[in-house]
């Protein structure tokens, strides 16, 4: 009894080592890069690296001084990821009701080019859209940008609330027909408010993949209207040795979509992985 | 109830005729709710798609405006094909999904199986763990570059503490494809991890049980019991992962900018860099959609793959 009692322990111990290790490699370039943010300069290039040292708020003082211009930065990664959550909402709402509730040859093909269009490269589309763009004069603007994140962020969402819709019972629908609701009472009324936790996944994860998103910010933008994101990797090929400044303004792009992850952790995993097994 | 005038709902009786009224207004409703959805798609998805195929027949350089857009058929894909550096580039790309989604993989599965067990305080690690794929990538890359720095990186400083030498992380031409593919595999690896973990949840436990009744080891349990049972998601995991890793960018971009020389160059970067560092439009659009169909194709074998068994 107690011999069995202690090997329980010792399992569970070295599970918990594992997972202690795991933990470690998984998060410690997050705590790393967060903690340079708080150094100066010459703690940061220092060797061997300083785990204890004196904070300093100079960095992030130094990011919204306005000496350059991240605050306009910021404000556009909040408007294009706005911008593409909205569109994104409405326009998965309607047809992901409409592709789980009424299916025909015709609606099969469009589930599949959604599919496909999962694989799509970013670089495949941006050729095009950068020289559609530069002939129409949408060029460098933040509508250029939304339009192009919508062309990945749209397929995922419509997959995610059609997947949410097809788990309402139809029952409900049904009886309230019988009762004489129209289709717009139906939608509007009845399965939109029972597919709210669906929305609210796509609408995280819409907005999570449109701040973090890279390649599309960086060719379509212009000196204005760069995001946070493309601002950040900028610093990737300067000579400028201002890791502090640097790490503060990475940090700041990071901050909300940690503080998303520590509210919304439920519906996170059920957009991230949910979204992805249902393919 | 109001008289139906059109002749051919006339003919059936008011209520069906009624009903038949509901019907049609449904199925317009439901085709008016997908009107948006297919307009956006058609512009930012098929449009540029095809788009794209046309560019690629041409030899379009945005440097050279005075030429105008040369039509050439398909000459940059000849051009392609006979070029070394397109092979190399192909090599670089296949490297770094087998070996990334590999390593995923295996350490993903290895950490669901440990996991696999109702311990307390898992919710909060789950939730970490959620942390690297959420972390914005530019800003995940950004960090590696400096942990990777030669002369006061962190890791430097882990290895010296173990007696090891530091290597050149980004600069030595055989170690940079692999200092990108661990930053993929650190971004990712939770990914695989939790959905095989609630693949495994899923399984009765009492099948497990039986099978250590029956006196088969753990080994055997989890080669005849555990794998096949979660076989059709290993197959979404790596279909999933296998696609997203052709298409890796930031890393790349931020870590070594394709260098040094072209170590760590693949099809993604180099459709890039021709296109946005070069201007030759035509030429990184043929690669683009070389990409594109590999991508594809893969993605066709592997769910036909998947689905038989």
């Amino acid at each position: 009894m107690l011999s069995k009692k202690i090997r329980k322990l010792l399992s569970t111990t070295v599970i918990w080592l594992f997972i202690i290790f795991a933990l470690f490699f998984f998060l410690f370039p997050i705590y790393w890069i967060i903690q340079m943010a708080f150094k100066t300069n010459v703690d940061i290039s220092a060797f061997p690296p300083k785990f204890l040292f004196a904070p300093t708020m100079d960095n992030f003082a130094y990011v919204f001084s306005g000496v350059q211009p991240y605050t306009r930065y910021l404000l556009n990664s909040i408007l294009v990821s706005l911008g593409v959550t909205i569109f994104t909402l409405i326009i998965s709402a309607l047809a992901g009701y409409s592709l789980s509730r009424h299916q025909t040859k015709a609606t099969r093909g469009l589930i599949f080019s959604i599919l496909i269009s999962r694989a799509l490269p970013a670089v495949t589309i941006a050729i095009p859209m950068y020289l559609t763009f530069r002939n129409i004069g949408l060029l460098g603007t933040r509508t250029a940008i939304i339009l192009a994140h919508l062309s990945f962020i749209l397929p995922m969402s419509v997959w995610i609330t059609k997947s949410f819709f097809d788990h309402i019972p139809i029952e409900i629908e049904e009886a309230a027909k019988v009762d004489g609701a129209d289709i717009w009472y139906t939608f509007f009324r009845i399965a939109l408010p029972l597919a709210r936790p669906g929305l609210i996944s796509a609408g995280i994860l819409s907005m999570i993949f449109s701040w973090n998103e890279f390649l599309f910010s960086l060719v379509l933008s212009n000196s204005n209207t760069r995001t946070m994101s493309v601002a950040v990797a900028s610093f990737a090929g300067s000579v400028s040795l201002d890791w502090g400044r640097m790490c503060a303004a990475a940090v700041i792009t990071i901050t909300p979509m940690i503080i998303f992850t520590f509210l919304m952790q439920r519906y996170l995993v059920r957009g991230l992985l949910g979204g992805a097994v249902k393919g | 109830m109001k008289p139906i005038s059109r002749s051919f709902l006339a003919k059936k009786n008011t209520s069906l005729g009624a009903g038949q009224l509901v019907k049609n207004q449904e199925t317009f409703a439901y085709r008016l709710f997908l009107i948006p959805l297919i307009l956006v798609l058609v512009s930012v998805t098929l449009y540029p798609l095809l788009y794209n195929v046309y560019i690629s027949l041409t030899d379009l350089q945005l440097t050279k405006p005075y030429r105008g857009i040369p039509f050439v058929g398909l000459e940059n894909y000849a051009k392609l094909f006979s070029s070394s550096h397109f092979y190399a580039t192909l090599t670089n790309t296949l490297l770094m999904v087998v070996g990334s989604v590999a390593l995923q993989f295996l350490l993903g599965l290895a950490l669901a199986l440990l996991l696999n067990r109702s311990l307390r305080g898992f919710g909060v690690v789950r939730t970490l763990l959620l942390l690297p794929m959420v972390v914005t990538p530019t800003v995940a890359a950004l960090t590696w570059s400096l942990m990777y720095n030669p002369s006061h990186g962190v890791l430097r400083y882990f290895l010296s503490v173990l007696g090891l030498q530091s290597p050149q992380w980004l600069s030595d031409p055989s170690l940079a494809l692999f200092s990108i593919i661990l930053v993929d595999v650190w971004e990712w690896t939770p990914f695989t991890m939790l959905l095989i973990l609630s693949e495994l949840h899923s399984v009765p436990a009492d099948v497990y049980e039986a099978a250590q009744i029956d006196g088969a080891s753990g080994l055997q349990i989890l080669t005849k019991i555990t794998i096949p049972l979660i076989k059709p998601l290993i197959g979404v995991v790596l279909l999933i992962r296998t696609m997203d890793t052709f298409k890796v960018f930031e890393k790349i971009y931020v870590l070594t900018g394709g260098g040094p020389g072209a170590a760590t160059e693949t099809l993604m970067f180099s459709a890039y860099r021709q296109a946005f560092g070069l201007f030759k439009m035509g030429y990184a659009a043929s690669i683009s959609l070389i990409l594109l169909v590999i991508v594809l194709s893969l993605n066709a074998l592997m769910l036909k793959a998947t689905q038989t068994k």
